[in-house]
């Protein structure tokens, strides 16, 4: 049977070559049952932070023709493609924004599926699958910031590089030590260009798969069958294609009227910028309890993240049913709110 | 003990034994934290240019900017350095003019007067060595580059079409509208066996 239409229907040229393609391709497995209670934004989170991806991965691709990695004249590259390579301010904005939206979409993609337990038997496997994108993701941001070579990029440099030889081996790549002839900006660039996407990309089809494997979870409010009807996966694909759309308007827009700065070049010894936001929290924590706070802190969400299926195994799946995970994980929740708060409110000081 | 009240006693055991874990791995990890503060420069030059960073980053932290000038003045190596220069910074500083002070501190360490945010590479008479590590290669300290906000003709482009985009999605989204058919229950979990 066609995949594009039932097979009662005459078949035209383009159908039957859509048809050729399948039946070489496999397409039709796509067609998959989505179930009605995901045909909302909700629930295409997770394809958006994909989009975003999709997005970097474009934007990316094009400011690497003109980056340089070398610490001479990097901070001079990103200048250049500011302000004279065609479309490389508007590249540069969206590239910075889709990397804001990523975060963001991600961190709300894991807190639906937590509200909703979507992380319970089978999916176990999946939730792992996720939170280790969502990590590539926070070092994607982290290498993205160090490789403006500005003030502020240096100095998250120099942090993690503390950071590393507090961990001894376990940091070594993160140290110069590893390759002594290469600047460590080289070998940044290549975590950020190759090794990030690609690990990212690689979970990315694993997690696909999987959702695919264990079928999109079920919602804890609706009854389990029969209530619900289903709509092939492409067609959610087109949903969240048309969400996309709207999502990268609103990146060009961004990238057009709030463009990302250019810091002043770095120079060692100097501590006077903020971290992106969204390791302010983790900031708050250095100047309450030192550098190696940055380290546990950081460590102790993603370990967090990581056993919620474990911890919780109970079986009931709605959030009111579920009171002390909810209670434990909106604890957490605005502990990290109220660090990143209080980091912005606080004056910049020298840790290293 | 009921079913219910078993699955929240089950429940809080395994919520307080992954916090005990936690607080383990919070406890330990700062015993092995031992973090070398590195010491400050002994080279004027270094010092010079951490006094023309805070001009171009913190330009109001006067103190910060004077005490790396007096640092400079003091330091053991003052080689490739004009001392006099930063003398003449240091007075620039408290007399308030901190563009003079800027200048004089870059001509200190060879660098060229600054000519604008694109102003290139420093002036050299030998070529550098490759940069290995975490140095920074810094030799002139260029200002912020913040790009204007108010759209050229191919930002009008690029808005344009990303308005052309939110559009086309929206009318998608309208066209793509499914039957409701469901109504959540709210305070029931009928998927829980699931």
């Amino acid at each position: 049977m066609s995949v594009f239409e039932p097979a009662a229907k005459p078949r035209g040229r383009l159908r039957r070559a859509l048809d050729a393609v399948d039946e070489r391709m496999g397409i039709s497995a796509l067609q998959y049952p989505v179930p009605e209670h995901a045909n909302n934004l909700s629930w295409s989170l997770g394809g958006l932070t994909a989009v975003s991806f999709l997005v970097l991965v474009v934007t990316g691709v094009y400011l690497a023709q003109f980056y340089h990695p070398m610490p001479e004249s990097a901070n001079q590259s990103v200048r250049d493609i500011v302000t004279t390579v065609w479309l490389g301010g508007v590249a540069r904005g969206v590239h910075f924004w889709a990397a804001q939206a990523m975060y963001v979409l991600a961190a709300l993609h894991l807190l639906r599926l937590f509200l909703h337990a979507s992380y319970k038997r089978p999916r176990e496997g999946n939730w792992l699958v996720g939170v280790a994108m969502f990590a590539l993701i926070t070092t994607a941001i982290f290498t993205g910031t160090v490789l403006k070579w500005d003030q502020e990029g240096f100095e998250a440099l120099a942090h993690n590089v503390e950071l590393a030889q507090l961990v001894g081996g376990a940091g070594l790549w993160f140290t110069s030590e590893l390759a002594r002839q290469v600047p460590i900006l080289v070998r940044l660039n290549t975590a950020h260009a190759v090794i990030i996407p690609g690990l990212i990309a690689i979970l990315l089809i694993l997690h696909v798969l999987l959702v695919k494997r264990h079928t999109i979870s079920p919602h804890p409010a609706i009854a389990p069958t029969g209530t619900e009807v289903d709509e092939p996966f492409t067609r959610h694909i087109r949903r969240v294609a048309a969400m996309g759309l709207v999502l990268m308007g609103i990146l060009g827009v961004l990238a057009v009227l709030l463009p990302p700065e250019v810091g002043p070049t770095p120079v060692e010894g100097v501590e006077v910028t903020r971290p992106p936001w969204m390791f302010w929290w983790m900031f708050t924590l250095e100047n309450l309890f030192g550098l190696s706070a940055i380290l546990w802190g950081g460590a102790a969400l993603f370990i967090l993240l990581a056993i919620v299926p474990f911890a919780d195994r109970g079986p009931e799946r709605h959030w009111r049913k579920r009171k002390i995970t909810i209670m434990v994980a909106g604890l957490i929740l605005l502990t990290i709110i109220a660090l990143t708060l209080a980091m912005a409110l606080t004056p910049q000081a020298s840790h290293l | 003990m009921n079913i219910a009240q078993a699955v929240v006693s089950r429940q809080v055991s395994r919520v307080l034994l992954a916090l005990a874990a936690i607080a383990l791995v919070l406890t330990s990890l700062p015993l092995a934290a031992n973090a070398d503060e590195p010491d400050e420069s002994g080279k004027s030059h270094d010092l010079v240019l951490q006094a023309i960073s805070f001009v171009v980053n913190t330009p109001g932290n006067q103190e910060m900017i004077a005490e790396r000038i007096e640092d400079a003045l003091e330091a053991p190596d003052k080689s490739g350095t004009d001392l006099t220069k930063v003398q003449q910074a240091g007075q620039a500083l408290r007399a308030g003019d901190l563009r003079t002070a800027r200048q004089l501190l870059q001509e200190a360490i060879g660098a060229r007067g600054y000519t604008g945010v694109n102003a290139p590479a420093p002036i050299r008479e030998t070529l550098p060595a490759p940069a290995t590590g975490v140095q920074t290669e810094t030799h002139v300290v260029l200002d912020p580059l913040t790009p204007s906000r108010i759209p050229d003709s191919g930002g009008i482009v690029v808005l344009t079409i990303s308005g052309l985009a939110i559009a086309a999605g929206v009318l998608m989204l309208h066209g793509d509208r499914h039957r409701h058919t469901i109504r959540p229950r709210h305070g029931s979990s009928p998927g829980a066996n699931r």
